[in-house]
């Protein structure tokens, strides 16, 4: 099986099967990170689909330097933010409201949300608004390091940045989630 | 040591290395706080798990190389902007001219008052050219009476 690098070299003479191939090795990673920040499938779909086109288009100009993944995730992370800015987010619920429903102890709240499916969905919605609170910057490292696993040194590359900003950005990432999931964290 | 709290996140990432891991181990072994504020920041990290994940798609390539293909097929720019833009500046020149022609001829009336005029000058030449003729013609007819 020819590696990514191999396979950029081919897709710079034009060979098709070379983006099959690297669309069916990467389409799964790319779309869930396209989908961690835009929230939707229909979004993340078109985020990972212009992922590959502007890899195939730029692929002239490609130099092998660090992992392809990395150049790939950092046009998804663009993309997305685009995607992001454009439609305006701020269609989901706030935190607050969440916090405030959920920690209400009213027993008309416990009806309108009997079922795991339903907690499990809004606890989707208050993880995501969470999420959606943070800085760019902070919200990136925050989904390169805890959904795809990357080392910090490789979340400095995607984002152009060092690594000790890296640290400071999931430092006080952390710090701003833990206070605004605390509520649910307690449950654990 | 002091509560290592900015590196509690990289220490918890495992990103730390060689001696200051080895310190903040030591610290965290020893100090209850630092111990709260660890499992603090894990149980959040870990509720983030319930942001789910995208479903795959794989007809993804199909839809690429669609993508592709109509960008493909789209005009360049010069057909999509330079051709628009020259028919409009044709147009806008040609009604510019017409205009300006418009401007500069004759309104249809003034044209009718000229034929008039016209056909007036025109019988009072021939009367003065008859005139002529006839004044001609008699000192003609004068100067062949005074030859004899």
């Amino acid at each position: 099986m020819p590696d990514d690098q191999e396979l950029m070299k081919r897709l710079k003479k034009g060979d098709e099967e070379a983006l099959r191939l690297l669309v069916n090795r990467h389409r799964q990673s790319i779309l869930n990170l396209a989908y961690r920040y835009v929230g939707n499938q229909d979004d993340a779909e078109e985020v990972a689909q212009d992922v590959f086109v502007n890899l195939y288009r730029s692929a002239s100009r490609y130099t092998p330097q660090g992992k392809l993944t990395t150049y790939m995730y950092r046009i998804a992370v663009n993309l997305s933010l685009n995607k992001i800015r454009d439609r305006k987010v701020g269609r989901y619920l706030s935190l607050h409201g969440l916090s405030e429903r959920n920690t209400a102890g009213n027993p008309a709240d416990e009806t309108q949300r009997p079922d795991t499916i339903l907690e499990n969905k809004e606890l989707e919605a208050v993880v995501r608004a969470a999420l959606d609170t943070l800085p760019a910057g902070q919200r990136t490292a925050v989904i390169l390091k805890r959904f795809n696993g990357l080392s910090y040194e490789e979340i400095a590359e995607v984002m152009e940045c060092s690594v000790s900003a890296v640290e400071s950005r999931l430092h006080r990432a952390k710090l701003a989630l833990q206070k605004k999931l605390k509520a649910y964290a307690k449950n654990e | 040591m002091k509560c290592p709290i900015k590196k509690l996140s990289a220490y918890m990432d495992g990103e730390l290395s060689g001696e200051t891991r080895r310190a903040v181990d030591f610290h965290v072994s020893r100090c209850a706080d630092c111990r709260m504020r660890l499992k603090r920041m894990r149980l959040s990290w870990n509720i983030l798990d319930a942001l789910g994940e995208a479903q795959d798609n794989p007809y993804l390539y199909t839809r690429v190389r669609s993508a592709l293909m109509t960008r493909r097929e789209q005009p360049r720019w010069r057909e999509r902007v330079l051709l628009p833009v020259t028919a409009l500046i044709a147009l806008a020149l040609g009604l510019f001219l017409g205009s300006l022609m418009t401007r500069h001829s004759v309104p249809v009336s003034t044209l009718a008052e000229n034929d008039s005029y016209t056909r007036e000058l025109e019988t009072a030449a021939g009367s003065m050219l008859g005139d002529l003729y006839m004044e001609l013609a008699s000192q003609q007819l004068v100067s062949r009476g005074n030859g004899k």
